[in-house]
């Protein structure tokens, strides 16, 4: 005799106007995308006094800062296997990430062009931002170059790059996805 | 080992990343008792108090400067400037003298780097120090120095380390090497006017300073 399943239907939530309101607001790639910024701008704001405590014991340092770039990474590969985040939503995660960063790198500006009128604590700052990637930095000596150390110089480039960065892992990630399986 | 680590939400690693932060915090407290024991002496509890009285960073120049004189410099010597209101002693920039009317010193738009003696006629107040050394210690604290040129520069450079510096560290670890701690508050960094209380030093020259 068969079972009679008719009547144990799933419950389905009919879409009311909240709900519809609420899959169009957060369920869309756009807050998708705010939130997986707002997750890694957080990441990053614990990582700076992490790596900045970690200069304490040398060699701890340069491990956290490669375990900061192995977790970035992960993530955002995860983030690349979400259909629902195009390219352009990943960029925005990126720059919601690195916010403060590019808005110290404006701050900063004049320093950089050797305009700057009197001493301005902003590029002190955009040091302290980046300092998750110090310790890798700091591998290598920077020469000067037109009264600028290269260090200096690529601190007004690091947010470009974790952005550009992103985006490379998430391409690769979605080439490795739409690979077809080997038979 | 699975995947799953990859494939965790950021907020786990939230918290796996505060208990290392928690134990890192720990870690440099446990290691610097003498600073637990008596907080109201350290450069980070003195540069909050200073910061309550409107003192904040390197200060503010006046403008004037100094007329320090640099003619009795010799490699090794330790040059000091300071201007008023800054968070963190009389003193606020420190340099090694390395002969030619050269300084090694730290910056944040140039790393070490050798800057004209002149520029530390640009503080309000500026200061010559000898340390207590044969000239060959001098001559190989400056090689040390010096070896050092073009590194990176934090300004929260912990003592620690040779890979990350800041204007003071480079002098005083090119003295520890020669034998002689001129780091008088035995902080977590080391403070220009570290070097001026050291007993270690003599003043050879000064201009402008207030005490």
């Amino acid at each position: 005799m068969a079972a009679r399943t008719d009547h144990v239907q799933p419950q389905q939530a009919q879409p009311g106007k909240l709900t519809s309101l609420r899959r169009a607001t957060f369920g869309s790639r756009w807050w998708l995308a705010v939130a997986w910024g707002g997750h890694l701008l957080l990441l990053h704001l614990l990582m700076v006094p992490l790596v900045s405590l970690a200069l304490y014991f040398p060699g701890l340092d340069l491990l956290l800062s490669c375990l900061y770039l192995i977790l970035l990474a992960a993530l955002t590969w995860n983030l690349g296997k979400d259909s629902r985040l195009s390219l352009p939503a990943t960029a925005v995660a990126g720059l919601i990430a690195q916010l403060p960063g590019f808005l110290l790198t404006i701050a900063s500006r004049d320093s950089y062009l050797g305009l700057a009128a009197g001493p301005t604590y902003w590029p002190f700052v955009l040091q302290l931002w980046h300092t998750p990637f110090l310790p890798l930095l700091s591998l290598f000596p920077f020469p000067v170059a037109g009264g600028l150390s290269l260090a200096y110089r690529a601190l007004f480039f690091l947010s470009g790059a974790y952005v550009i960065f992103m985006l490379t892992v998430v391409s690769l990630s979605r080439k490795q996805k739409q690979r077809p399986l080997a038979s | 080992m699975p995947r799953e680590w990859m494939t965790m939400y950021p907020t786990h690693w939230y918290r796996y990343l505060s208990v290392i932060l928690g134990g890192l915090t720990l870690g440099i407290l446990v290691l610097n008792l003498q600073l637990v024991r008596e907080p109201s002496g350290t450069l980070a509890v003195q540069c909050l108090a200073n910061l309550q009285d409107g003192k904040f960073g390197t200060g503010m120049s006046s403008g004037r400067g100094n007329h320090l004189d640099f003619s009795q410099l010799l490699p090794g010597d330790i040059l000091l400037g300071g201007n008023p209101r800054a968070s963190y002693g009389v003193f606020t920039h420190a340099g090694i003298y390395l002969g030619d009317g050269m300084v090694l010193d730290g910056w944040l738009d140039q790393g070490l780097a050798r800057t004209p003696v002149e520029t530390f006629h640009g503080y309000d107040w500026a200061c010559i120090l000898r340390v207590k050394l044969p000239p060959e210690a001098r001559r190989r604290a400056v090689d040390y120095a010096l070896a050092h040129e073009h590194r990176i520069f934090y300004p929260i450079a912990f003592k620690p380390g040779e890979r990350i510096w800041n204007c003071t560290k480079v002098v005083w670890k090119s003295y520890l090497l020669q034998g002689v701690d001129l780091d008088t508050f035995h902080d977590l960094w080391v403070a220009p006017d570290a070097f001026y209380l050291s007993p270690h030093v003599e003043v050879i020259a000064e201009d402008g300073c207030q005490n």
